[in-house]
């Protein structure tokens, strides 16, 4: 039996954040591959035609609804449970969550197709802004510390963010929420393991309205960078967005 | 009928070969003039206007700079163009009339597109009409009616009506009122509705959901659920959502009532049962 993200061998139990059990199988002939997924009641079952075909399971960002074709936002908005004080023009290194869901891709070579998403989370949306002109972004509670090794935890579903959060002002500023574009950042996950992490987003508080998000670049050492769907690909990759506070 | 040699002779002596290569310089120079500004005006305004207003522009202003070099070699030839513009006055007056519907939906298209209260792919409702928005064109606005209808508005209708546009802004609010039975227990129902709502995946976080008691009715105790969702999903969504809430004070044993009214009759009402009527016949 398989275990955590990578390929699938012939068969995975995934138990998800809310202790639901999912049940992958692959069933392998000369030029098919059986796929069928169990998640409570639910069974479904596809056909995959080709020779040598692989499947892999890897994290994809829990934007996409009912399935992996529709992209419902680009944005996740990190509520976080205890906000975080920072002094006038210092920084402050932490780490916290973002959802992901696993994304089942199949390839016999080079190209990789998405072929099914298992939910790990339950999807909540939020309007950020207001009702005139905001938008909707992918809602996550989560836990903000400065320590790494708290989110360890091996259980799919979340992947680890570094967060550099940095106060260019001459005053204390509070941050409980964060709003990211996932178009933006990259993914990767550790093999035969439920770890994932992404790339380092720097929050930069630059007015008291407005504070600046940088998305660094990645390289997954000792990792496996995850593919995206097609749809959340963008033509042109921005490094940077920018957030209205007071919401 | 025949032209004698000397009324021949009197018009060729009227025309002066000076005159004519003099206009037709002027009209070939009008034809240019117009062609440059025709690209002109079409460039310019493609940047920030739809390609059939811009196109429409650009042929207006070619045949008004036509005209007008026309008129101007007319004059140069020694032609009196006064009767001609007389003409072309009453005539316009006459077109202008015959042609007012069409204009007015023109200019009303072209205020639309300025104002912009919609875009095509929008969910709209005008004139108590409600559909996707295909087209926006010169003329008309053509609507997809939910149904699969499609519905052609004159720009002059929609240009003078209240227009709701469903899908202007990201999110919208749904409302329902749910009545339950007064025996029932108000806040076992806040909590099963709360929990509805706060698992569909498509109910916003922000702005919060809001369940109250709205009012204390004749014969119910009527909560209402307001929630904010995408708006491109608001139909799928009040279908799906108060199906569930509605299955979910049922699960819970909450009665949802028919409206009741009690009756007290002022003298004692004697009932006959029809044992007791056979007996009292006999």
């Amino acid at each position: 039996m398989s275990k955590g993200y990578g390929e699938l061998k012939d068969k995975i139990e995934i138990t998800t954040q809310q202790q639901q059990k999912t049940v992958i199988t692959i069933a392998k002939n000369n030029n098919k591959v059986i796929y069928t997924r169990k998640t409570g009641n639910m069974e479904i079952h596809r056909i995959i035609g080709g020779k040598d075909i692989k499947v892999t399971l890897q994290p994809v960002f829990s934007v996409f609804y009912p399935d992996i074709s529709k992209q419902y936002t680009e944005y996740i908005l990190i509520k976080l449970r205890s906000p975080i004080d920072i002094a006038p023009q210092e920084t402050l290194k932490a780490y916290t969550t973002m959802p992901v869901d696993i994304g089942v891709t199949v390839s016999n070579g080079e190209k990789q197709y998405f072929i099914d998403l298992v939910f790990c989370n339950n999807m909540k949306l939020a309007l950020y802004g207001s009702v005139n002109e905001g938008i909707i972004a992918r809602y996550h509670e989560a836990n903000i510390t400065t320590n790494k090794n708290v989110y360890e935890a091996n259980k799919p579903g979340l992947s680890i963010v570094e967060l550099g959060l940095s106060n260019r002002l001459n005053e204390w500023v509070t941050i409980s929420k964060i709003l990211v574009n996932v178009n933006a950042m990259k993914l990767c996950y550790k093999p035969s393991t439920w770890q994932a992490y992404t790339s380092k987003i720097v929050f930069t508080a630059i007015t008291r309205l407005t504070a600046n998000i940088a998305y660094h670049s990645i390289s997954c050492v000792n990792a496996v960078e995850a593919l995206k769907p097609h749809t959340a690909k963008l033509p042109v990759i921005k490094h940077k967005t920018s957030m209205p506070w007071g919401y | 009928m025949t032209l004698n040699q000397s009324t021949l002779n009197t018009l060729l002596s009227r025309i002066n070969l000076e005159q004519i290569a003099v206009a037709t310089i002027v009209f070939a120079v009008g034809l240019l003039v117009g062609y440059l500004l025709r690209i002109l005006v079409h460039r310019t305004t493609i940047r920030f206007m739809p390609t059939y207003i811009s196109s429409l522009l650009a042929k207006a202003t070619y045949y008004v700079i036509v005209v007008i070099f026309a008129i101007m070699a007319l004059g140069i030839m020694g032609i009196n163009v006064s009767g001609l513009i007389l003409a072309g006055g009453i005539l316009g007056i006459i077109l202008g009339f015959a042609l007012q519907s069409i204009v007015s939906n023109l200019v009303s298209g072209i205020f639309l597109y300025w104002e912009r209260p919609f875009k095509p792919g929008d969910i709209v409702e005008i004139e108590g009409m409600a559909g996707t928005v295909v087209d926006i064109n010169i003329m008309s606005t053509r609507i997809l009616g939910f149904d699969g209808i499609m519905i052609r508005i004159p720009n002059e209708k929609v240009f003078t009506s209240t227009i709701k546009n469903i899908t202007a802004k990201p999110v919208r609010r749904l409302e329902f009122t749910l009545g339950i039975a007064y025996k029932e227990d108000a806040e076992k129902a806040y909590n099963v509705l709360r929990e509805v709502v706060e698992k569909h995946p498509l109910v916003l976080v922000e702005p919060p959901p809001e369940i109250y008691v709205e009012e204390l009715a004749d014969s119910s105790v009527n909560i209402k659920v307001r929630v904010w969702v995408p708006v491109r999903e608001w139909m799928n969504v009040r279908k799906e959502l108060l199906w569930k809430l509605k299955k979910a004070l049922s699960n819970a044993g909450i009665e949802i009532p028919f409206p009741q009214r009690d009756i007290w009759l002022r003298s004692p009402v004697k009932v006959i049962l029809s044992k007791d009527r056979d007996q009292e016949e006999s």
